[in-house]
């Protein structure tokens, strides 16, 4: 069973979304909608079609304090009149246990989320980054069902990878970043247009995108269309992506899957550089080469590609 | 600078109204400080909930509801006390209560309401999220903020009642 089904629900900013989350998950939702989605999820934002099924019960029309989910709010809704400590104890009271229990949870989520031996402070003697942190902690310490994150900030991400509930539960995301959802998720759905355009695991979406907006949504892209290059992929397709990375310099071009051009412009990224490479293909290509190895602006390269590199798009 | 301030403020008033003990007939009347204090106490505890009940009204409505409700008290008791005897029934004595309780609660609710329209919005939905029902969202994070409003509304309720029922000049 999954954990949290949405069966084709409608909001102002989403057409009939349908998901399904498995317990343990980490699912980030991309693009826009994906932060009005988790306010339905979370009971925040009336559906207006469509149903919500977490563990197996129906939600949809559940007050938001009955839902066994948790939302991060910015940190001007801490409660201003509490320790850190009450804060995050808020949610863990609710849930009943001991007072021993309660204590080392909200301490334990306070360490977790960067805020070890600040219990005893108030909201207003903290930073805007430890607000947040503060706020992270108040969510997540009850180990909710489901932990909803919309459009956190970066410096979060550490103390997320920690906090995530280690069984039974699943954090969802909304982020508009592609390299942070492809670093922290286990699972992304793509949004576009207020829909889910394609559902799957990081690598797969980074490898096989199911079409151009999904490619272009991730990261930089190659868009080729048989007639733009000598192009040989292992099936036909009326658009195929090809990643910077998969392009290699190579010392001879080939006749196909390859050619020599010339190194319009160079983006240096410490680790590695975006090359612009025009002459190649019929636009111009982007290629990803080691941060050591930049060729200088205005030589020409050669450059050359895997048959399976070109992934097949729908059009 | 402030003491003396203070001093002006609170002990020429307070000296006056000594010199007034000792050479004027002064009455205080039998139990009435004490039915004020009763009376500002009930104002004080029902402003509690009408504070709620016009929180619950949108922001721009909510001072014009009780602007409107303070009608009776800038009228005067007295003029309340006018109507209700005119009225054309009998009324046991302690209906004579309610004029006087009419006035006090919406002068007694300002306070109160100044001090529970002050919390953040954002915090009702979060305390919510974390499972908080309308009752433990009431005690958790209204409750604490109310005390300063309560006990202005208290006090203010009750030099208002104290000036109709205890003392007056022979």
């Amino acid at each position: 069973m999954s954990l949290l089904t949405l069966d084709a629900i409608t909001l102002p900013a989403v057409a009939e979304c349908s998901l399904s989350v498995a317990a343990g998950a980490s699912k980030k939702k991309l693009g826009a909608g994906g932060a009005a989605l988790l306010a339905a999820i979370g009971g925040h934002a009336p559906l207006t079609a469509g149903r919500i099924l977490l563990q197996g019960e129906d939600v949809t029309h559940r007050p938001a304090e009955r839902r066994g989910t948790a939302t991060l709010f910015g940190p001007e809704t801490l409660f201003a009149h509490l320790t850190l400590f009450e804060n995050v104890a808020f949610g863990l009271r609710r849930k009943g246990g001991g007072f021993g229990g309660i204590a080392r949870r909200a301490e334990l989520a306070l360490d977790l989320a960067g805020l070890r031996g600040m219990g005893n402070r108030r909201p207003h003697d903290l930073d805007r980054e430890q607000g947040w942190r503060a706020a992270l902690a108040r969510a997540a310490a009850p180990f909710p069902d489901a932990l909803l994150l919309p459009e956190p900030p970066g410096f979060l991400d550490a103390a997320i990878r920690a906090l995530r509930p280690r069984d039974g539960g699943a954090v969802l995301l909304a982020l508009s970043e592609p390299e942070r959802a492809l670093a922290l998720a286990d699972r992304i759905a793509v949004l576009h247009g207020g829909r889910v355009v394609q559902c799957a695991a990081p690598g797969e979406l980074w490898e096989r995108p199911l079409n151009r907006i999904v490619a272009e949504m991730l990261g930089p892209v190659n868009i080729l269309a048989p007639g733009d290059a000598a192009l040989s992929a292992e099936q036909p397709a009326p658009l195929y992506a090809l990643r910077p990375e998969r392009l290699r310099l190579v010392a001879e071009a080939p006749a196909v899957n390859g050619g020599a051009g010339v190194v319009e412009a160079a983006e240096f990224r410490g680790d590695s550089a975006l090359l612009t490479v025009r002459g190649v293909a019929r636009v111009a290509l982007r290629v990803r080469v080691p941060g050591h190895a930049v060729p200088a602006q205005g030589s020409t390269v050669c450059l050359a590609w895997e048959a399976r590199a070109l992934a097949p798009l729908a059009a | 600078m402030a003491a003396s301030w203070l001093l002006v403020l609170l002990g020429a008033p307070l000296a006056l109204f000594v010199w007034a003990a000792l050479h004027l007939p002064l009455a205080l009347e039998q139990g009435a400080l004490i039915a004020a204090a009763a009376m500002a106490g009930a104002a004080a505890l029902l402003a509690v909930p009408t504070a709620l009940a016009l929180r619950a009204l949108p922001p721009a409505w909510r001072w014009a509801v009780l602007g409107l409700a303070l009608v009776p008290a800038l009228l005067g008791v007295p003029l309340g006390w006018d109507i209700w005897a005119a009225l054309p029934f009998e009324l046991p004595d302690a209906a004579l209560a309610l004029p006087l309780l009419q006035a006090l609660l919406p002068v007694a609710t300002l306070p109160v309401l100044a001090a529970v329209g002050a919390a953040p919005p954002g915090e009702r939905r979060a305390a919510a999220d974390l499972g908080a029902g309308g009752w433990a969202r009431f005690v958790a994070l209204d409750l604490p903020r109310l005390w300063p409003g309560l006990l202005g509304g208290f006090a203010l309720a009750l030099v208002m009642a104290a000036a109709e029922l205890a003392l007056r000049l022979r």
